[in-house]
């Protein structure tokens, strides 16, 4: 058992050793491919622990002026609506490139997790690996997200991830870029505006109990803490609850005259249509998660009045922005989200990385992306641009309102 | 927590509750009458509500035309998949262990088709029914919920009502009970178990129609009941009327868990009574016939009895060493990782398929695998229904 254990012990520290020098096939691999593999010249793959490759890196230099290609992923989460939106948005991004004359080819290459973290995970690797992507736009949720950070990290392959949950730039990795404000951001303007603007100081809180919606619960805890004040309920339901009378209970009894939930939007929609059937008159906050028209679509008349912050909205006037959801909507017959104008402005970051570097390779995009740590440097349909360097992406929020089953800006 | 808050909350665990029996029932049926546990009911309950949704929208029709549209539909889509997919492993004599996997299958193919047919998006029913609240005794309830109620709980008496009173239902008790003995009364085993795919489709049906309105029709909405019907059917001893009490007194519990306890202990609770049940009141008896841990006993004897011989035991070793070399030569980083996972899941159901050998009893003699040196295989002992 001792001599099993050393050996474990010894190959584990081979791979962390190794790890992340891959890229640079070090010469232990030459060697042992030498001894083993006298004919071969590259060494094969080593299965122990893990798995152990030399993997293209995507590092295609000598390619520019040719053909190449560079591809972006993004899971296929389980509402159809967010994989459509990535879909549409990268699209609606490529197409605009496709305009300009530069010498290389885009190639959009997606894999759908359906929001299973395993498949996020394995699509990653075969992303990577197999088709020698330069970047990856995803998870769009935070669990999903935070599984495929060691592996971006591992393979040294930008990672821009619209999932909010505080831990996902917290794991050490320099390739985790979040394309959305975070929990801490958004957290803070909602309570902003929930206590200055509308003026509630009882606020309960009901949260999924997943990454994401703990992130943002606690962020707002917290941001109501920094003002001094007391939740006046924090309650969790599981992500796959369907029925929330019994916590909608608990926030009646607790004398609060707002909720803010946090979840899906299809949960967010059904405590919203729950708490006006139990007779609760509640102004609802809510966050990007739920800045789709599906919770509209799905609330109805119990989401009205409900504000939320989101980094974009079509009511915004700014020609410019009135002329991107039109070209959008008559595009796609719908109005784009936040999400569509995020991945849109990343697909135009990573664009730019590869102009201005003038090579098309992971690091390069990574370390453009990480040099954008000053407003300005970038600007976009989401406005200027900034990473701090944890990967943190700052950009004005708006807070809407819901009238008439529109959005309606509040302030920015 | 006041009476009043607790009354509300009795109204909503009822309304979900009535879900619960009505899908329980389904298992139960299913249990009873063909000792198979059928993983493709919650889609039963998905494809309900969108057969309800579509006629909803698109004919206009009154709402409980729509339940008992969708209802019947349902029934005759259980039948269908009864006669085309599970009849057919029935009668090459497979093991129970090959339905279960059909009926997983099912539940995989049924999600796909109405990905296809009806989107990956939850889809909300059109305001059926006021939503000014009915307030009686100081309890708020929606129409909604009393519609839910009413049209369950009529289900539900229908059901009893057939099994107790028609000579059909009867039948399917008897057959249910001891397949050989009402053979011989001209009870047909093979309609019996059409009739039950039929009903407990039906039964599925009707809950898809009733909580769609609540929930929102989406592709994903039989899993999110079907654990706690099955819950609710073990609880009521997958009996009939305790599968309904079963289901009614989960929805209760579990609602008013959650209002009274920290949210997190909700589902804890619920379970937790279902396992305290299970474990000091009631054992769950299967009919005389095949068990379900067969197949396994019987392959671990076999595998024990192949490595017996050291030659094949050394040749297996090398056989997967070769493989693995191969592997490593020509397999890329992708593919080596699929092969990994597989092979991880393919311990985990090693593991459970040792669990399941050792803890599996024949049941035709009732003698037990450990006591039992000079077993008879299992298709020897137990005659096909």
């Amino acid at each position: 058992m001792n001599s099993l254990v050393n050996t474990l012990r010894m190959v584990g520290s081979l791979e962390h050793a190794l790890d992340g020098h891959l890229m640079d096939k070090p010469a232990i691999f030459s060697a042992l491919s030498a001894v083993y593999w006298p004919t071969r010249s590259t060494f094969p793959p080593l299965v122990s622990l893990g798995c152990f490759s030399c993997p293209d890196n995507g590092d295609t230099n000598s390619m520019i002026d040719g053909a190449t290609a560079w591809a972006i992923s993004w899971d296929k989460p389980l509402n159809r609506h967010r994989y459509w939106v990535a879909e549409q948005a990268t699209n609606y991004s490529f197409q605009g490139w496709a305009m300009t004359d530069h010498a290389w080819a885009d190639r959009l290459v997606s894999e759908d997790d359906a929001s299973n973290c395993d498949q996020s995970v394995n699509a990653t690797v075969k992303l990577i690996t197999k088709d020698n992507v330069v970047a990856i736009l995803g998870a769009m949720n935070s669990p999903c997200a935070l599984a495929m950070v060691p592996l971006t990290k591992r393979y040294r392959t930008p990672q821009f991830t619209a999932g909010v949950g505080t831990s996902i730039t917290q794991q050490g990795s320099e390739y985790v870029f979040r394309i959305a404000v975070g929990a801490t951001g958004q957290t803070k303007e909602l309570a902003t505006v929930a206590v200055e603007k509308l003026g509630h100081y009882k606020i309960s809180v009901l949260y999924s109990d997943d990454e994401y919606g703990a992130s943002m619960a606690n962020g707002f805890k917290n941001a109501m803490a920094a003002r001094g004040l007391q939740l006046a309920s924090f309650e969790s339901f599981p992500r796959a609850d369907q029925d929330f009378t019994g916590q909608l209970a608990k926030v009646k009894a607790s004398g609060a005259t707002a909720l803010y939930s946090v979840g899906a939007y299809t949960a967010s929609a059904l405590i919203a249509k729950q708490a006006k059937q139990l007779g609760m008159n509640l102004q609802l906050l809510g966050d990007t998660g739920n800045a789709s028209p599906k919770y509209i679509e799905l609330g109805g008349d119990a989401v009205e009045g409900a504000v939320l912050v989101e980094p974009f909205t079509p009511a915004d006037p700014d020609p410019r922005l009135q002329a991107f959801s039109k070209r959008y909507r008559d595009q796609y017959g719908r109005d784009p989200d936040g999400w569509v104008a995020e991945l849109y402005d990343t697909v135009e970051i990573i664009h730019q990385a590869v102009a201005k570097s003038g090579k098309i390779d992971r690091q390069s995009v990574r370390d453009f992306a990480a040099s954008m740590k000053t407003p300005g440097m970038f600007k976009g349909i989401l406005g200027d641009w900034s990473f701090d360097a944890s990967g943190e992406a700052f950009f004005p929020l708006y807070k809407v309102q819901i009238k008439n089953g529109q959005k309606t800006i509040l302030t920015r | 927590m006041d009476l009043a808050t607790a009354s509300q909350l009795v109204v909503s665990g009822l309304t979900i509750g009535c879900v619960y029996s009505l899908v329980g029932l389904g298992f139960a049926l299913t249990l009873t009458a063909t000792e198979l546990v059928n993983f493709a009911q919650g889609e039963m309950v998905m494809l309900g509500a969108f057969i309800g949704l579509s006629l909803i929208t698109m004919t206009g029709m009154p709402y409980v035309m729509a339940f008992l549209l969708a209802t019947l539909a349902t029934g005759l889509i259980g039948v269908a998949l009864e006669r085309g997919v599970l009849r057919p492993i029935l009668d090459r004599r497979a093991p129970l262990l090959n339905l279960l996997i059909a009926t997983l299958g099912l539940s995989i193919a049924l999600q796909a088709l109405a990905i296809i047919i009806w989107g990956r998006e939850p889809i909300a029913y059109p305001q059926i029914f006021s939503t000014e609240p009915i307030i009686l005794f100081g309890i708020r309830a929606q129409a909604l919920n009393l519609w839910i109620l009413g049209l369950g709980f009529a289900a539900m008496a229908a059901l009893q009502y057939f099994f107790r009173f028609t000579l059909t239902g009867i039948a399917w008790r008897a057959a249910s009970l001891d397949p050989a003995t009402a053979a011989l009364y001209g009870v047909s085993r093979r309609r019996n178990v059409a009739l039950t795919f039929a009903i407990s489709g039906a039964l599925g049906g009707a809950a898809g129609v009733l909580m769609a309105p609540l929930f929102f029709a989406s592709f994903g909405l039989g899993h999110t009941v079907i654990v706690k019907a099955f819950a609710a059917a073990a609880l009521g001893g997958f009996g009939i009327v305790g599968t309904m009490l079963g289901g009614l007194a989960l929805g209760v519990i579990e609602t008013l868990a959650a209002g009274a306890l920290p949210s997190e202990y909700k589902n804890i609770i619920t379970f937790a009574i279902l396992i305290a049940v299970l474990m000091f009141f009631f054992r769950p008896k299967q009919a005389a016939g095949r068990s379900i841990t067969e197949t396994a006993k019987v392959a671990i004897g076999d595998a024990a009895g192949f490595f017996a011989s050291r030659t094949r035991r050394m040749a297996v070793i090398a056989a997967l060493a070769l493989v693995w070399l191969l592997l490593l030569a020509f397999a890329d980083t992708y593919a080596l990782r699929v092969l990994n996972m597989a092979l991880i899941s393919a311990i985990a159901v090693l593991g459970l398929q040792l669990v399941v050998g050792l803890t599996g009893q024949f049941h035709s003699d009732k003698r037990s695998f450990v006591k039992d040196r000079h077993r008879v295989p299992a298709g020897e002992q137990h005659e096909r229904p």
